[in-house]
């Protein structure tokens, strides 16, 4: 008798994968990463009032610090709790709906760069780039909400949606731009604290008795 | 009326099943490595539930069979001993679950 067909031949690996893959996403770390990045983005091109000091250098250096804070916290405080594991490459469709955030939001900075000389895009632009935005945003967090089957990154997903559709409503670019990457950056920020902290209460460190040989 | 050969016949493919990978904890430990690039020692622990022990006399029986290997890394400057499934282990993985699924098909109930 054949191998039943309907029997994908990866489901048991999605399953095993998707275990490995929630252990390493429970501690929240990836969305303050995100959360951190997106408030960074956020103040820069949001209302200049708000934000006394010049954004540009923190704009800049804000990417390099959150991939650094979010290395420190895994090596200082995850491994040790839950030991290492380097999953395999992301699908290629996260890797194209990443690649098409970084883009649009990349875009977003150049265009409030470029704004901020004089030299300013049509009126249309913004809503278009926010729709896009909150698709692809919404996107990626929805499959990784698939990859690691944990409910958090669909809400996400949604705060993202609401948000950016929300901001279609307010007359003022800056503070729909605010509204848009402020209130889910805020959101993942948050969310990302408290399960780093539930985190760390349910994974006590093992005792140094060589768990690592 | 079937022989008395040609049943048995039915059961040799259950005989002829990788006995290495059959073991429930071996089983979990290759599934587990063949998902992931690599992963050390306490993360396979945490996620097969074995202790320490019996994790290590599973790996070495895997080790042996040529399904798992061991090397030691340097991972952000910090040493780590990694385990990950070889391509012989990956393979092994596959034809035991294809064999396991023909075997269960073609049983009653």
């Amino acid at each position: 008798m054949p191998v039943p067909e309907s029997v994908s031949p990866d489901r048991t690996d999605l399953d095993v994968g998707r275990r490995a893959y929630r252990a390493l996403n429970e501690d929240g770390i990836v969305d303050i990463a995100l959360g951190l990045g997106l408030l960074f983005v956020a103040l820069y091109v949001g209302p200049r009032h708000l934000v006394r000091w010049n954004m540009t250098g923190w704009s800049a250096l804000g990417p390099i610090l959150v991939v650094l804070v979010a290395r420190g916290l895994r090596t200082r405080f995850v491994y040790p709790r839950i030991g290492y594991a380097q999953i395999r490459p992301a699908s290629p469709a996260i890797i194209m709906m990443a690649a098409l955030n970084l883009l649009l939001v990349g875009g977003l900075v150049v265009t409030a760069i470029y704004a901020g000389r004089g030299t300013r895009p049509p009126a249309s632009f913004f809503p278009w780039l926010f729709r896009a935005l909150a698709l692809a945003g919404a996107g990626t967090l929805a499959l990784m909400g698939r990859r690691t089957g944990l409910v958090r990154f669909y809400v996400h997903a949604a705060v993202i949606a609401v948000a950016a559709l929300a901001s279609l409503a307010i007359r003022k670019t800056s503070y729909g731009l605010l509204l848009m990457l402020g209130l889910p950056g805020l959101v993942l920020l948050v969310t990302g604290l408290v399960c780093f902290f539930i985190f760390l209460r349910r994974h006590p460190k093992p005792e140094a008795t060589g768990a690592n040989p | 009326m079937p022989t008395p050969e040609a049943e048995n016949e039915g059961l040799q493919p259950l005989a002829q099943i990788d006995r290495v990978i059959h073991e429930p904890a071996r089983l979990a430990i290759l599934g587990l490595l063949s998902g992931l690039v690599s992963a050390d020692f306490l993360f396979v622990q945490n996620q097969t539930g074995l202790t320490g022990g019996n994790l290590s006399s599973h790996m070495t029986r895997l080790e042996e069979a040529g399904y798992v290997e061991v090397t030691k890394e340097f991972v952000d400057r910090i040493p780590r001993t990694l385990l990950r499934a070889t391509k012989k282990g990956r393979a092994a993985l596959r034809q035991y679950k294809q064999s396991l699924l023909r075997i269960l098909s073609s049983l009653p109930g």
